[in-house]
């Protein structure tokens, strides 16, 4: 299983939370961090172009894609994973991980704007992960 | 402090309610039904139980800080058993002090304005705003108003200058709502039941990054007006 690593960045542009899947190098987590919050710019560029969410895939670092989703309220789901996946996957994914955040939302003892440290988080976006992105 | 933790306490379980109605409508299989009725029921309790517990709040910040509150007090305790003899009669006056009932104001405001952000993510359909103001205001009219209320709103004017009037004749939580002394007393003691959805408007428009000054004022119950101004902030992203 080739690595993901996806992350939520708040409206204010705050990272909420972050996760890698797959085999974690420890060098390249760095490097995945710096590639997504660079991404962040042309998804606001994208975000203007269509009404969709699902902005497919706004940028590559070197050859790892980086996909990314925006929720109506300005959080923003990005994905950088190493090998190609499909579309449908990413959307399957992306709009999962969206009704999670949701959840999250309604929960009143969660401030929005502040780091998700919900461990059952965590691992039901590693379930997603496996389903969806193998 | 047990007034903030009802505040919460009360947003929790409105969104909770809201929540399980729009999933209701949204996603069959697991929906989770509400009933409406409870909802309304509920809401006027919550006014209530916050003017009540701000009052008591003040007191004791005023106790504790001891002096010259004192000499206000003995209206104080002889109130509280009145009011639950008159809960007969049904009619008893709001508090007339403007600082208690300003407290009030921004705690009902804050509870709806944390439900409006929280609810605002649920309802948006997928096609994202478009950052249009308007369109986001049209939302509410609809999508928002259908979910509490369960009709759109009558009217909605604008000065397209960042001015939007929303009109509503037949207002759900006044519908049950009459007095004895006639119209305009009616509609001054409505007063505190229409700033939780003052609250709720702005949340959901803020969710949206638009901030706004949501104002209500109500003529003749069952009908009621608000008024959104947006306030334009420095650019930014």
């Amino acid at each position: 299983m080739s690595t993901c690593y996806f992350a939520i960045v708040g409206p204010a542009d705050a990272p909420l939370f972050e996760a890698t899947f797959g085999v974690q190098r420890p060098e390249s987590k760095h490097l995945h961090q710096f590639a997504v919050h660079a991404a962040l710019d042309l998804v606001d560029d994208a975000q203007l172009m269509t009404n969709a969410c699902f902005l497919k895939t706004v940028d590559r670092y070197n050859e790892w894609p980086i996909a990314a989703y925006v929720t109506p309220s300005g959080a923003r789901l990005m994905l950088l994973h190493e090998a190609p996946r499909s579309e449908d996957s990413l959307r399957a994914f992306f709009t999962d991980c969206h009704e999670l955040y949701i959840k999250t939302l309604a929960n009143p003892f969660y401030e929005p704007g502040s780091p998700i440290l919900s461990q059952a988080f965590a691992a039901k976006v590693g379930a997603l992960a496996k389903k969806h992105l193998l | 402090m047990s007034a903030d933790a009802a505040a919460a306490g009360a947003s929790a379980a409105m969104t909770q309610a809201l929540a399980a109605l729009a999933l209701g409508g949204k996603r069959p299989p697991e929906s989770r039904q509400v009933n409406g009725g409870a909802l309304e029921l509920l809401l006027p309790e919550l006014v209530d139980t916050l003017i009540a517990t701000t009052r008591e709040a003040r007191r004791m910040a005023e106790r504790l800080s001891g002096a010259a509150a004192d000499a206000a007090e003995p209206d104080g305790p002889a109130e509280e058993p009145q009011r639950r003899d008159s809960s007969a009669s049904g009619w008893h006056e709001l508090p007339e002090d403007a600082e208690l009932m300003e407290q009030v104001y921004v705690k009902l405001e804050a509870v709806g304005f944390r439900v409006g952000r929280r609810l605002a993510e649920r309802l948006a359909p997928l096609n994202r705003r478009l950052g249009d103001t308007l369109d986001v205001v049209k939302f509410v009219c609809k999508d928002l108003w259908m979910l509490l209320f369960n009709r759109q709103v009558d009217n909605l004017k604008t000065n397209h200058r960042g001015i939007y009037v929303l009109q509503d004749n037949k207002f759900k939580w006044f519908l049950r709502m009459s007095g004895n002394s006639g119209g305009a007393a009616a509609a001054r003691r409505a007063q505190p039941y229409i700033w939780l959805p003052c609250g709720i408007i702005r949340g959901v428009l803020d969710s949206f990054g638009i901030s706004t000054v949501v104002v209500a004022e109500t003529l003749g119950l069952p009908q009621c007006t608000f008024q959104i101004k947006v306030v334009t902030t420095t650019a930014g992203g």
